[in-house]
């Protein structure tokens, strides 16, 4: 019996977990559909907003295009006697010349004072407005808070921390690698594993696309790339050094050759603090930043 | 009852990513510290995420409250490749850990 009612208890809950996933799915669905629209909808402002005045001549038909109105097709109210202006012909078999073109415009705050005399899909350019206005703070936003070439200084950080990050969980424990190899210098195991960890980090800095970087970061990403190029060479001279007095010889190398290296990896760090940029914990160029605590 | 929860344990174990799989990300208390003939300090981080790294003078970017100095400090930063701690020369005694590039500490 308190068997059961302990089955009973837990297919309760499970059941109750999963309303709560689907509310909090079909939730989540109509956020990320309210979302769509808003973005919808200030993008149009923002191209409105942008878009300089001459573009908006662009709406305007040429002449040519604009169908002339007939006498007999004008409305009632083009008909009637103009008080301020010259008089419309009414009735006449030759075809009235076309009214003025309106000007438009100039920015989207300014409302039609008068009717439109307009062909229709001219006067509909007010119904193209979004009808849902964004706010007021939303209007002050579109200016990024990024420059273009800040901006192309985080992706390029995000993008060389992403491919270390990527060497570095491939490569695995690094130096549990070297300590086996110091351990046993004469096995053939280890000092293939030295080998592959020496040619991954070549391979690592041929991956480091020089080319592609910002100007700021070319010359510190061209010796972080030469860096890890030595480092990987240094790996390799390694194997091999059985006797203590030339693997001493050659980790005395090693270690200068990666003092160098970390100089260069600061350097590069700093560019970003230099431009102002910061990496947020898990994104990839979260390796240059210092610890916070 | 205990086994479904067991069960649902192990599935989001499996479900949710191992964040601390990126080794260049350290921090960790001090277990072990030795000052090395290179002027190095090799140490031994404990968990969350521990290993051996080594503090250099001249590199490493050293921010608040300075280097490893004793056991049970906090470090926490980012290191780069191995390098070599030289315990001793004759007999030859090393002790490769991750160089620190950049780290801070606790008091």
């Amino acid at each position: 019996m308190i068997k059961d009612n302990k089955r009973l208890v837990f297919i309760l809950i499970l059941a109750f977990m999963a309303v709560v996933l689907l509310s909090a799915a079909i939730l989540i669905k109509q956020m990320i559909s309210v979302t769509e629209q808003e973005s919808d909808t200030f993008s149009n402002v923002e191209v409105m907003q942008t878009r300089p005045v001459t573009k908006y001549n662009a709406f305007v038909p040429r002449e040519s295009d604009t169908p002339k109105p007939q006498a007999d097709s004008l409305p009632d109210w083009q008909q009637t006697k103009d008080t301020t202006t010259q008089v419309v012909v009414v009735n006449n078999d030759e075809p009235t010349s076309p009214p003025p073109t309106k000007s438009m415009p100039t920015t989207i705050t300014d409302e039609p004072k008068e009717q439109s005399i307009l062909p229709d899909y001219i006067s509909d350019l007010w119904s193209w407005l979004p009808t849902k206005q964004p706010s007021t703070s939303q209007e002050q936003t579109p200016t990024p808070s990024k420059t273009p070439l800040e901006l192309a200084i985080y992706d390029y950080g995000n993008e060389v921390g992403n491919t270390i990050k990527e060497f570095t969980l491939k490569a695995g424990d690094q130096p549990q690698l070297i300590q086996n190899f110091v351990d046993d210098r004469e096995s053939q195991q280890t000092g293939d594993a030295l080998l592959q960890l020496g040619q991954q980090y070549i391979t690592l800095s041929e991956s480091l696309k020089v080319a592609q970087a910002p100007i700021p970061l070319v010359e510190p990403v061209t010796k972080l790339s030469e860096g890890y190029k030595k480092v990987g060479e240094a790996t390799i001279a390694l194997v091999g050094k059985v006797s203590d007095k030339d693997l001493l010889d050659e980790i005395y190398r090693y270690n200068a050759t990666v003092d160098e290296f970390a100089k260069s990896y600061i350097k590069f760090a700093k560019i970003f603090k230099l431009y102002g940029i910061k990496f947020n914990k898990g994104e990839g160029g979260d390796i240059f930043m210092p610890p916070s605590l | 009852m205990r086994k479904y929860a067991i069960a649902i344990m192990l599935l989001l174990t499996l479900v949710v990513p191992n964040t601390a799989a990126a080794a260049i990300s350290f921090g960790g208390p001090i277990n072990t510290i030795i000052g090395c003939l290179n002027m190095v300090t090799y140490t031994v981080l404990g968990p969350p995420r521990g290993g051996e790294y080594l503090w250099s003078p001249s590199i490493t970017d050293t921010y608040s409250f300075g280097p490893p100095t004793r056991r049970g400090q906090w470090l926490l930063g980012n290191a780069g490749p191995s390098y070599f701690c030289l315990v001793t020369v004759l007999p030859l005694d090393v002790r490769p850990g991750w160089l620190i590039m950049m780290m801070g500490s606790s008091r």
